[in-house]
């Protein structure tokens, strides 16, 4: 290597985002070339899995993407009831529904928020950080957890929504959509954070295809993919949103393409609110085998407790897929069983792992003071990519 | 799915309606660029499977399409199935470039060598020595039990 080419370590202390490390190659401050080194928070969510029960690997799922939780929840259990043969009640798909769209917005909020400390904007950091915190309580109003929900179970959900919530939730909606237009003012639109994302970190068309880009980060260059929209699952298909598709592909669309979903999240939250259907959460062949002191304590609480089978099952011989839309991407969960109560083979694919191909391809060419610019507008979190 | 399945036999694979293909490894990269060419575009996941009993792994591609509508509502399975003793197969990144990390992870984690993707470590320290998702990999015990 020539002298004038410098290798540099940055991170993990990465500010604003850590447990990853680059290593690039730079020309002046240009870089030349980057690879993400990644691993360091590897939990072993695969082979953990084969030593859990069914029902005990959807804490384990949730665990690596902290700020999205509710969609690979989902996920896994579309894989498993595939597996088990049970399809959840109206109610319940709903309610999901409302449980992983919640989730998106706060997603996005932390998204947005990590994105503006990483920029220098650290009021759009603890603004991103507190407007989170709405959507958390909402959340928590439903599931009685704050960010591990644990909330979709097989067969349906763990609680009926309370009925404070719509008046709640309808409250919290109005806030966020009017402090929508505060973040427009002070960062969306602020000139320094155009200066900073406009026609940096320019993702192709072709190249988020051939790369396999998901997510947020697929639709600002250009390609039509939601999971939501291709293959609605739940009870997306009864529901009227966009797919928010922008063209630039920029790091300032990919910034845009979130606040501009958790727009139409607001939109699909509402229109639950208004049409979700009466009825029961769980499927009936678990409910009745509830014991009926429990199923009282259920009609005056709205809170479930899980039959005793959920304990021992056993899903036939056979494999299964599933795939949704979480808030930075696509999640896809392909469970293998052989019969006994614990899984043979779980593979688990987050949206950040998929991600983590654009850091060598979008950084090249740029100065080191893009690192945090492009970084942040990808919305890649270290944990959920290890897993 | 049929149309599917029709439009996939039309480039010479043998597939069902369940969208899965079995090929043996030494034909895996003429298969999958015929895939390609059908128009599945990026790799979702690169799965290994160990089987100790049957002195096997299975490799599963599954395979999808992000610019082609009707394509992108299936998911296609590549099964491939490679002996334990000698745990090799042709990297897809030349036909597919998403197989990038995906096919590294599988590498490490099981011993797996897919030639042609110099990529190799992504997960696990330097100095790990084993394969976790293995089957046989012993989980080791820390604590005062030891």
């Amino acid at each position: 290597m020539s002298e004038r080419i410098l290798e540099l370590y940055i991170g993990p202390q990465h500010p604003g985002s850590g447990h990853m490390r680059f290593h690039i190659k730079v020309d002046g401050d240009i870089i030349v070339e980057a690879q993400p080194n990644i691993g360091y928070v590897h939990r072993a969510v695969e082979k953990i899995a084969e030593t859990k029960k069914y029902i005990q690997i959807i804490p384990l799922v949730e665990r690596p993407s902290l700020a999205d939780t509710a969609n690979p929840n989902l996920c896994y259990i579309l894989a498993l009831e595939k597996l088990l043969g049970v399809e959840p009640p109206e109610r319940a798909s709903y309610l999901r529904v409302l449980l992983a769209e919640m989730n998106r917005i706060h997603s996005h909020f932390y998204g947005i928020g990590i994105l503006g400390i990483m920029l220098g904007s650290s009021t759009a950091f603890m603004w991103g950080f507190a407007d989170r915190e709405i959507l958390i309580d909402l959340c928590q109003l439903l599931t009685g957890a704050r960010i591990t929900y644990s909330y979709i179970i097989p067969g349906g959900v763990r609680r009926d929504m309370p009925k404070s919530f719509v008046e709640r939730a309808l409250k919290a909606l109005r806030y966020i959509e009017k402090r929508l237009k505060d973040y427009d003012n002070l960062f969306i639109e602020n000139p320094v954070t155009k200066a900073r994302l406009e026609g940096v970190g320019v993702l192709k068309k072709k190249d988020a295809i051939r790369l396999g880009v998901v997510g947020p980060n697929l639709r600002a260059s250009g390609v039509r993919y939601d999971v939501r929209k291709n293959t609605p699952y739940c009870v997306y298909d009864k529901l009227d949103f966009d797919m928010v598709v922008l063209k630039e592909g920029d790091s300032y669309a990919r910034l845009r393409a979130r606040v501009l979903e958790i727009k139409e999240s607001i939109k699909i939250i509402r229109q639950i609110l208004k049409e979700i259907p009466e009825g029961p959460i769980l499927a009936e062949n678990y409910y009745k085998m509830i014991p009926p002191k429990w199923k009282d304590y259920y009609s005056s609480t709205g809170i479930l407790k899980f039959p005793a089978i959920f304990a021992r099952l056993k899903p036939s011989p056979g494999e299964a897929v599933a795939r949704v839309e979480g808030g930075r991407g696509e999640f896809f969960f392909y469970v293998i069983s052989d019969g006994t109560d614990k899984p043979y083979r779980l593979r688990m694919v987050s949206p950040s792992y998929r991600n983590v191909i654009l850091f060598s391809h979008l950084l090249k060419g740029h100065r080191i003071a893009d690192i945090p610019a492009i970084y942040g507008s990808l919305d890649y979190f270290p944990p959920g990519a290890d897993r | 799915m049929q149309e599917i399945a029709e439009r996939l036999k039309a480039k010479g694979l043998k597939v069902g309606e369940d969208l899965k293909i079995v090929v043996p490894a030494s034909k895996i990269k003429e298969e999958a660029r015929k895939v390609r060419d059908v128009g599945y575009d990026h790799v979702k996941s690169v799965t290994g499977i160990d089987y100790p009993h049957d002195g096997v792994f299975k490799i599963i591609y599954h395979v999808s399409s992000y610019s082609d509508r009707q394509l992108s509502k299936s998911i296609l399975t590549i099964e491939v199935e490679i002996s334990r003793d000698n745990p090799q197969i042709p990297s897809l990144i030349d036909i597919w470039p998403s197989v990038k990390y995906l096919e590294a992870e599988t590498s490490e984690l099981f011993g797996i060598e897919f030639q042609g993707n110099s990529l190799k470590k992504v997960m696990l320290p330097e100095d790990f020595e084993g394969f976790p998702l293995r089957r046989d990999f012993k989980i080791p015990v820390e604590g005062i039990e030891k």
